[in-house]
């Protein structure tokens, strides 16, 4: 008898112990209340769970970095020309044009016609958005005008050649004390959500921030 | 030799002032999009930069509305042009963007303050990489000769 009854009294003893964790969580409730309670509990963490995968998915597929090569130059246009060299991966400005500019004398306008003109082929297979910026400094690490211009609308054709004028209105003043300039290329390709690092092309040359 | 040395001196007085400039690096490190910085020629400051990282207008239209936007102090006695750039960079120092802005149009008086958004339409989608940023003050006083015309009536 005392055999058969010492197994219940463990069975007992657990399922008291259990009871007695569930009421250190929640002391008072029973029957109806801890079902509804772990019920809450269990869905609770199932919550946390999917949320914790919608979050991953959003970061998966939230919009790209794209890609983005930065290169510093020396100023060295020859009636305002200076072949350049920045790529990622098939997407190359090859060219840029200064033109110093002027402001209307007699005017009120402050505004100046200073910019550059940059020249991007899309030699790659996809068609891409394109953005360029062009921050140029003299001697001392000034920055002597700075700009952007790039994908208005759609996209770059793949093959496809076109030019962009990034304008300096307002900080270009002292342009004829230019020493070099970077230029940073952004792309991402059509129907890409996540950006791709640029093994195929020559690592870009980190910029040295003056 | 007198009327040579009078000559030059009435040129140097009639030559328009040269734009004086003033550049700083700061690290990015804005507080809901704000940041107090400390940039200054004479008495005209920039010191404050509110940077609204922004997003594309969606659709086939790829710019974005990421902008800064700063805020210019003309604490000095003459009124002045004024141009600012901003250029961010990342750690790498690859610059993720830049743009200027300024005093479009007259002068910026003396006593007066002026804000100027600086937009960041086409290289904006590594910006949340900023770790540093450049900002540059260009300030063009006006000539003396029509900065009394210019004097706030205070």
């Amino acid at each position: 008898m005392d055999a058969g009854a010492a197994p219940a009294q463990t069975q007992q003893r657990t399922d008291r112990d259990g009871l007695l964790h569930c009421k250190r969580l929640r002391a008072g409730a029973s029957g109806l209340a801890d079902v509804v309670f772990f019920f809450a509990v269990e869905v609770g963490m199932r919550i946390r769970a999917f949320l914790l995968m919608g979050v991953c998915a959003a970061a998966l597929a939230s919009p790209a970095s794209g890609q983005v090569a930065t290169k510093k130059f020396p100023w060295q246009p020859v009636g305002g020309v200076q072949n350049i060299d920045v790529s990622t991966e098939s997407v190359v400005v090859g060219q840029v044009v200064f033109d110093m500019g002027s402001t209307l004398k007699g005017t009120p306008l402050r505004k100046s016609s200073a910019n550059v003109r940059v020249r991007i082929d899309n030699n790659s297979e996809v068609d891409e958005e394109v953005g360029v910026a062009v921050v140029v400094f003299d001697a001392e690490g000034n920055v002597v005008a700075a700009g952007s211009n790039g994908t208005k609308w759609g996209y770059l054709n793949k093959g496809a050649r076109t030019y962009y004028d990034i304008d300096f209105p307002y900080v270009y003043r002292r342009l004829d004390n230019a020493a070099n300039f970077i230029v940073t290329l952004e792309t991402r390709a059509k129907g890409t959500k996540s950006s791709k690092p640029t093994s195929d092309a020559p690592a870009p040359e980190p910029t040295p921030v003056p | 030799m007198r009327k040579a040395a009078l000559f030059a001196a009435a040129a140097c007085l009639a030559a328009p002032l040269l734009a004086q400039q003033a550049t700083k690096k700061f690290d990015y490190k804005p507080v809901d999009g704000i940041q107090t910085i400390s940039l200054a020629i004479d008495q005209v400051k920039v010191s404050q930069i509110v940077f609204k990282p922004g997003k594309t207008v969606g659709g086939p239209v790829r710019r974005s509305d990421a902008e800064c936007v700063i805020r210019i102090d003309n604490d000095g006695p003459v009124a002045v042009q004024t141009g600012v750039a901003v250029a961010l960079f990342d750690e790498s120092g690859n610059l993720v963007a830049a743009g200027s802005g300024g005093t479009r149009a007259g002068w910026l008086a003396a006593g007066e303050h002026d804000t100027s958004a600086i937009r960041f339409p086409f290289v904006y989608r590594n910006m949340d990489k900023a770790k540093t940023f450049l900002v540059t003050l260009e300030v063009q006083p006006k000539p003396p000769r029509d900065a009394a015309a210019s004097a706030p009536a205070h």
